[in-house]
């Protein structure tokens, strides 16, 4: 066990390793990194400054240094629009944001698991093929396009629910539905095709014959075995609404560091970005290597593998 | 049983059936549209669509902010959208697909070194990683494609080498190496062709995600820039007015539903055809 945490820290320490020769090396995608890094206004003091502490004016390789030091500090330049240090104002966002996912997750995994044994019970048949619709409706409709739908008939039309801002649980309804759309659609494929591999094991004829009640063969028996791979798809598309979260949170107005980057990316207010794609990174990091580590606790076969 | 079957195979032709349409629309934009894409008209601003109160025949769906005709714009949109699905999943599986089978082929460090980069680049959303360089990069049509393929090429990469590792020890490649055959041609004459069909299946699924990444892009600004029309930021410029002009926003937003939908059920489809 203890071998496994370390490698999965060892190849962590190497994600961040690349994640920091990338995000240094974002601003220079842009063109002319000085420009990146001032403000349109900036005065050629201004300019002669941020070269001085980013140390735009030395080699590529010690810049680099500088860089990873200024980082290590927290400091990763000030946001032109803020006016402020651009870490910080990411990580004030970030509570937001991790709200508006960890509602998403939920309201994914409640339609989506129930939905997908409901479907695996009744394989061939007419509900499995209206469920099969319905996964692919949600894996193919755009979680925007469904936000400013939802947007219209809720808070426009019905005139029941808040169409953005963060003030209470109503604010968070829409945007967590638009955004677990897509979720719902992978997961209730996901948990129908693994429930029917179960469902033609021998240990659930063995149980049918022992005369346990159908409901709890296929929920404690047959879920429960299915459950690593939703698992592993859960922790996978967790990564993937924080990456997303831009669109949805730009749809509904929601203060989260998804809007600040929208912000920062209309107003070309580059180390606020470079701020919010280290800090988005960051997080996937750790998530992957909770999620790892999770497994191993979980799962002796990966444990011993 | 038999009706499920027929079902499931109805959603395939329905696939196949929404794909040529999306495609005819692309291809006959030109002759389609009832006007000019890009062609403004102020006073006749937010009309909606010909069913509704104020409606036309001569703008079946309704009018933008500037007059322009949605419907022929929804046309024009289609090519944009599946330019950046085509470029995109072209760049994505060659890049896949050459790295996939020297991996596979060779093996060893070289294995080691292109599934590290894979794993490095599977720990970052593609999405977000798409978001993070087209930030930077000044947006475009062609680097939107670039961004969009080189984000997402691990998967035909792995994929690549998995049917690579298999098929190398296959008894053709075998004997074609014993003829003395060269290391690339075996690859490319005797591995690729027989590594090429769960990639379809794969080619299909990532061009109805690259659709929806290049409407999300473009929603965001960061894709197709005006006034090239694009669905993702038609649907954009439609947000603003959606209290007032609710066909601006839904209609584009309907055209991306409809092929990513497509697209899904045909990949579905080939994917049973192959099993």
């Amino acid at each position: 066990m203890r071998r496994l945490i370390l490698r999965r820290l060892w190849q962590a320490v190497l994600v961040l390793f690349v994640v920091s020769i990338l995000s240094f090396f974002l601003v220079y995608l842009s063109g002319d990194p000085i420009r990146a890094l001032v403000p349109m206004d900036a005065t050629p003091e201004d300019v002669e400054n941020i070269k001085v502490q980013f140390g735009l004016d030395r080699p590529i390789p010690i810049q680099y240094i500088t860089f990873i030091k200024q980082a290590l500090k927290g400091d990763l330049g000030d946001s032109f629009r803020y006016r402020q240090e651009s870490l910080t104002l990411v990580l004030q966002r970030l509570p937001t944001t991790l709200l508006l996912v960890s509602a998403t997750i939920l309201i994914a995994v409640c339609i989506s698991i129930p939905l997908g044994v409901f479907t695996a019970v009744r394989k061939d048949t007419g509900y499995d093929y209206w469920g099969t619709v319905v996964s692919l409706v949600g894996i193919s409709v755009p979680g925007f396009w469904a936000g400013i739908l939802l947007i219209l008939f809720f808070a426009d039309y019905l005139r029941v629910l808040p169409p953005s801002g963060k003030d209470g649980l109503s604010h968070l309804i829409l945007p967590a539905t638009a955004n677990s759309l897509h979720i719902i659609g992978l997961l209730t494929r996901l948990t129908r095709s693994t429930m029917v591999e179960e469902l033609g094991k021998g240990y659930v004829v063995a149980l049918r014959s022992k005369g346990l009640p159908r409901w709890m063969i296929q929920y404690k028996h047959a879920l429960k075995n299915s459950l690593i791979p939703i698992v592993t798809v859960v922790g996978l598309q967790f990564g993937a609404l924080l990456g997303g979260s831009v669109i949805i949170e730009t749809v509904f107005a929601w203060p989260g560091v998804g809007w600040l980057l929208f912000s920062a990316i209309t107003m070309r207010d580059l180390p606020l970005i470079r701020a919010a794609v280290l800090a988005i990174a960051l997080l996937f990091v750790i998530i992957n290597l909770v999620v790892d580590i999770l497994y191993a606790l979980i799962d002796p076969k990966i444990r011993y593998a | 049983m038999k009706g499920f079957r027929a079902k499931k195979n109805t959603m395939f032709l329905l696939g196949i059936l929404f794909t040529a349409v999306v495609v005819l629309m692309a291809l006959l934009a030109g002759v389609l549209s009832p006007h000019d894409y890009s062609r403004q008209d102020l006073p006749n601003a937010l009309k909606p669509p010909f069913w509704a109160d104020g409606g036309k025949w001569t703008n079946p769906l309704g009018t933008d902010h500037l007059g322009r005709d949605i419907l022929s714009r929804i046309f024009h949109g289609a090519r944009a959208s599946l330019l950046v699905g085509v470029g995109s999943v072209l760049i994505a599986s060659i890049i896949g697909i050459f790295l996939g089978l020297i991996s596979g082929f060779y093996g060893r460090w070289v294995d080691s070194l292109i599934m590290r980069i894979a794993d490095v680049q599977l720990s970052f959303p593609p999405i977000f990683l798409a978001i993070a360089l087209m930030a930077f990069i000044p947006p475009s049509l062609s680097s939107l494609i670039l961004v969009l393929g080189v984000v997402t090429w691990v998967q035909f990469g792995r994929v690549s080498r998995g049917s690579t590792l298999s098929v190398k020890e296959k008894d053709y490649v075998e004997a074609a190496r014993s003829l003395g055959t060269s290391n690339i041609n075996i690859m490319l004459r005797h591995i690729l062709p027989n590594i090429l069909s769960p990639l379809v299946v794969i080619a299909t699924v990532s061009m109805s995600w690259m659709i929806l990444a290049e409407a999300g892009l473009s929603f965001l600004g960061l894709g197709v820039q005006p006034p090239t029309p694009a669905w993702g930021s038609m649907l954009s410029e439609g947000r603003t007015y959606f209290g007032i002009a609710w066909w601006y926003a839904t209609f584009p937003g309907l055209a991306i539903f409809v092929t990513v939908l497509g697209l899904n059920m045909l990949g579905d489809g080939l994917r049973r055809l192959q099993i």
